[in-house]
C-alpha cells in the first residue's frame, strides 16, 4: 500500500469497518482514480471519485483478492460509474472541451504542470477512438490486464489487444502529425 | 516532487513497446500522479468514523426493511411540495464581515468602497425619486441623509458638507449590521429609475424640460488620499412626504446631525405606522418600511423591536438582481488590497489597486442598470491616483429607459395621472 502496512492488514480493517482501513486504500487509490474520471471528462471528478470509493467501501466485505484484484475492482466501479455519468448526460462528453478542476493541493509548479500534462493527455485522447482512449487510460493508469479490461468492457480479449493496437497506432500518427520526435 | 521522466519507465509489462505509448504514459502517468482528491461530505464522514459511526440515513443500502415500512410507505399527507420561494440571500452576515475586514484595510481601499458605496447611494437618492411614490422619495433622501455622509439639498437645494470620516466607515455605511433579510446591496440598486425618474420627480411641480438643479457634496476626507472627487448629483428629491405618517417626517430633524440612538428608538415604531397607513400601497409600505429598518439596522436598532422585520427587503423597491449584484460586490471587494480571504467567502488572493480602476466594476450592472465604469472610472482613479477629477452624476444613470407615460400612475400617491416621463421604465418593476 506504500504506507507501511500490508495490503492483507488494510483490506481487513476496512472490511472490519475501522476507518484508519478506509482511509489507507482511499489515499493510496483515489488518486489515480480520480485523474482517470477527470481525464475521461467527467463532469464532476471530485465527486464521482466520492461515490466511487462509498459504493467499494459499502461492498468491501465481499471483496476478496490481493492488492492487484482490488484495485481492478475499484476500477471496475469507476469505470461503470463513469459510463453511468455519459448515459445520464446524453452523449459522450467532449474531452478536449471540458474544464479542468482545480486541484486540492500540492505544490503550485507541479500542479501547473499537472494540469498542463491532462491538457494534453485529452487533446491526445480526443484524437482517439472512444474505445481505443478507454482501453489506453485503463491499461496505463489502473495497470489492469487485458483480460481484466475486456471482462470490464465487455469484449473479447482480441478485441482489447486490437483497440489497443489501433490505439498506439493513432497516436503515432498524432505525434508524427505534430512533428514530435519518436 | 516527482519529474515527468520518472513516469517513463512505469509501463505495464504486457503492454507493446512502441515509441507513440511512451510519449503518452509519460503524459498520462504524471497527469493522474496528484495527490488525493478532497472527499465528498459523506465519505468523508467514512474515512472518519466508518459506516457505524454515521447516521443511517448516510449508510447508503439498507440491509433489512425498517418495521415502519414493512406495510409499505404512509401516504402522503403534505401533499405535493411547493417550488422553493425566491429567498434574498442572507448578505447580512456577509457585509458585517466585509466591514470588518475593511476596518483593517488601507486608506485606498476605504477610500475606493467608501466611493462606490458613495455612488451607489446617491444614486439611489437621486434615482429612486422616480421609482416610488412621491412620499417615499422624500424618505429615501431622508434615509440617504440620515446614513450616509452626505446631505442631499433640502427644497432650495442647498449644498452641505458632511464631516464624517471615512476612517468610520463600517459605522457610517447604511447596511443593516443587525437586520436580516434587508441587505445593503439592495438599497445600492435604488439607481434603477436613474436620472429620468428625477426629473419626473421635478415635473409635479416644474416644467418638465427645466433643468434639475444640481448639488455638490463634499466626500469626507481620507488620509492619505488627497482630494477625493467631487460628485455632481442630478436633481434631488424633495417635499414629497404627503401620505407618509408623521413619524417619518420627524426622524430627521431640520437641522444637526440625526442621532443615532434616536433613530433606533423611532425606527421600530415609525415602520408599524408606515406598515399600517392604509393610504399606501403595500409595497410601498414595504419598501419604506425596509429602508427605514436599514437605518435602524446601521443605527443599533434591535430587530426583536420589529415583528415583522424579517419580511421587510429592500428590493421590494427596486428591480435588482440580489444574486448577480451580491456576487459583484464580492468581487469588487476581492479587488481591494487588504482584504483578503479568511472571513468572506468567496474572496480569494487580492490585487493592487491599478490606476486602470477596479476590476469587477463592470459586473456591478446586477445591482444596477448603469453604466458603472463610466460612472466609477473618475472616482478609482481620484482613488488610486490621487487626482480629483469631478464626477458626473449622471453616467451612473439608467439609459434607455423610455419616457413615455404610463397608464395607471395616478393610482400612485403623490403622482399625477398625466403620465410621467422615465416611470414606464421603472414602475413595472416596482413591488417585484
Amino acid at each position: 500500500m506504500g504506507t507501511g502496512e500490508s495490503f492483507e492488514l488494510v483490506l481487513s480493517a476496512a472490511q472490519a469497518d475501522e476507518p484508519w482501513g478506509y482511509e489507507r486504500l482511499y489515499r493510496s487509490l483515489s488518486p489515480s482514480i480520480h485523474g482517470y474520471l477527470r481525464i475521461q471528462g467527467a463532469a464532476d471528478p471530485e465527486d464521482l471519485t466520492s461515490e466511487v470509493f462509498l459504493g467499494a467501501f459499502r461492498r468491501i466485505g465481499s471483496f476478496a483478492g490481493d492488492e492487484a484484484q482490488f484495485r481492478s475492482w475499484v476500477f471496475t466501479i469507476a469505470h461503470r460509474r463513469l459510463t453511468d455519468e455519459r448515459r445520464a448526460r446524453g452523449c459522450r462528453p467532449a474531452i478536449a472541451d471540458a474544464p479542468l478542476p482545480e486541484w486540492a493541493a500540492g505544490d503550485v509548479e507541479e500542479e501547473a504542470l499537472r494540469r498542463l500534462s491532462a491538457e494534453r493527455v485529452r487533446t491526445l485522447c480526443a484524437g482517439l477512438a472512444p474505445d481505443q482512449a478507454d482501453v489506453l487510460l485503463l491499461r496505463l493508469i489502473s495497470g489492469l490486464t487485458v483480460e481484466a479490461i475486456a471482462e470490464m468492457l465487455g469484449k473479447s480479449t482480441g478485441a482489447v489487444k486490437a483497440l489497443q493496437r489501433r490505439g498506439v497506432c493513432a497516436l503515432r500518427k498524432i505525434f508524427e502529425r505534430e512533428g514530435v520526435p519518436l | 516532487m516527482r519529474r515527468r521522466s520518472d513516469f517513463s519507465s512505469e509501463m505495464p509489462g504486457d503492454l507493446p513497446v512502441d515509441d507513440a505509448l511512451a510519449p503518452f504514459a509519460e503524459e498520462v502517468r504524471f497527469a493522474v500522479s496528484g495527490p488525493p482528491p478532497v472527499p465528498s461530505e459523506s465519505l468523508a464522514a467514512v474515512l472518519t468514523a466508518g459506516f457505524s459511526g454515521i447516521s443511517p440515513t448516510e449508510k447508503g443500502d439498507l440491509l433489512v426493511t425498517a418495521a415502519s415500512n414493512v406495510h409499505g410507505p404512509a401516504p402522503q399527507v403534505a401533499g405535493l411540495p411547493n417550488w422553493k420561494e425566491e429567498t434574498d440571500m442572507p448578505i447580512t452576515g456577509f457585509f458585517t464581515a466585509a466591514l470588518a475586514k475593511l476596518a483593517g484595510a488601507g486608506s485606498a481601499a476605504k477610500a475606493a468602497l467608501a466611493g462606490v458605496t458613495a455612488v451607489t447611494t446617491m444614486a439611489m437618492a437621486g434615482g429612486a425619486a422616480g421609482v416610488l411614490p412621491g412620499p417615499a422619495q422624500t424618505l429615501v433622501a431622508s434615509a440617504v441623509n440620515a446614513a450616509t455622509p452626505f446631505e442631499f439639498p433640502g427644497a432650495g437645494g442647498a449644498t452641505a458638507t458632511a464631516g464624517q470620516a471615512v476612517g468610520n466607515v463600517p459605522a457610517q455605511l447604511p447596511v443593516p449590521v443587525a437586520v436580516p433579510d434587508v441587505p445593503a446591496a439592495s438599497a445600492t440598486a435604488g439607481a434603477k429609475a436613474g436620472s429620468t425618474s428625477a426629473s419626473a420627480s421635478a415635473s409635479t411641480s416644474a416644467p418638465a424640460n427645466a433643468t434639475p438643479p444640481s448639488v455638490v457634496p463634499s466626500l469626507p476626507g481620507v488620509p492619505g488620499v488627497p482630494g477625493l472627487p467631487q460628485v455632481t448629483v442630478p436633481a434631488a428629491v424633495s417635499n414629497l412626504v404627503n401620505g407618509m405618517p408623521a413619524c417619518v417626517k420627524n426622524l430627521i430633524p431640520a437641522s444637526g446631525t440625526p442621532d443615532p440612538t434616536k433613530l433606533a428608538a423611532q425606527i421600530p415604531g415609525c415602520i408599524t405606522q408606515v406598515l399600517g397607513t392604509a393610504s399606501l400601497p403595500p409595497e410601498v409600505a414595504k419598501c419604506v418600511s425596509s429602508i427605514l429598518g436599514t437605518i435602524g439596522g446601521a443605527s443599533g436598532m434591535s430587530t426583536a423591536s420589529v415583528p415583522s422585520i424579517g419580511s421587510l427587503n429592500v428590493s421590494s423597491c427596486v428591480p435588482m438582481d440580489t444574486s448577480t449584484c451580491v456576487s459583484a460586490m464580492t468581487s469588487l471587494l476581492a479587488t481591494m488590497p487588504n482584504v483578503g480571504g479568511g472571513g468572506v467567502p468567496n474572496i480569494g488572493n487580492l490585487q493592487n489597486l491599478s490606476g486602470g480602476g477596479l476590476p469587477g466594476l463592470t459586473n456591478l450592472a446586477g445591482c444596477v442598470p448603469m453604466n458603472v465604469t463610466a460612472c466609477l472610472t473618475s472616482l478609482t482613479s481620484a482613488a488610486t491616483t490621487g487626482t480629483t477629477p469631478k464626477l458626473d452624476l449622471s453616467a451612473c444613470m439608467p439609459t434607455g429607459l423610455p419616457t413615455s407615460g404610463l397608464p395607471g400612475t395616478g393610482s400612485l400617491p403623490g403622482l399625477s395621472g398625466s403620465g410621467l416621463p422615465g416611470l414606464s421604465g421603472a414602475l413595472p418593476f416596482f413591488g417585484r
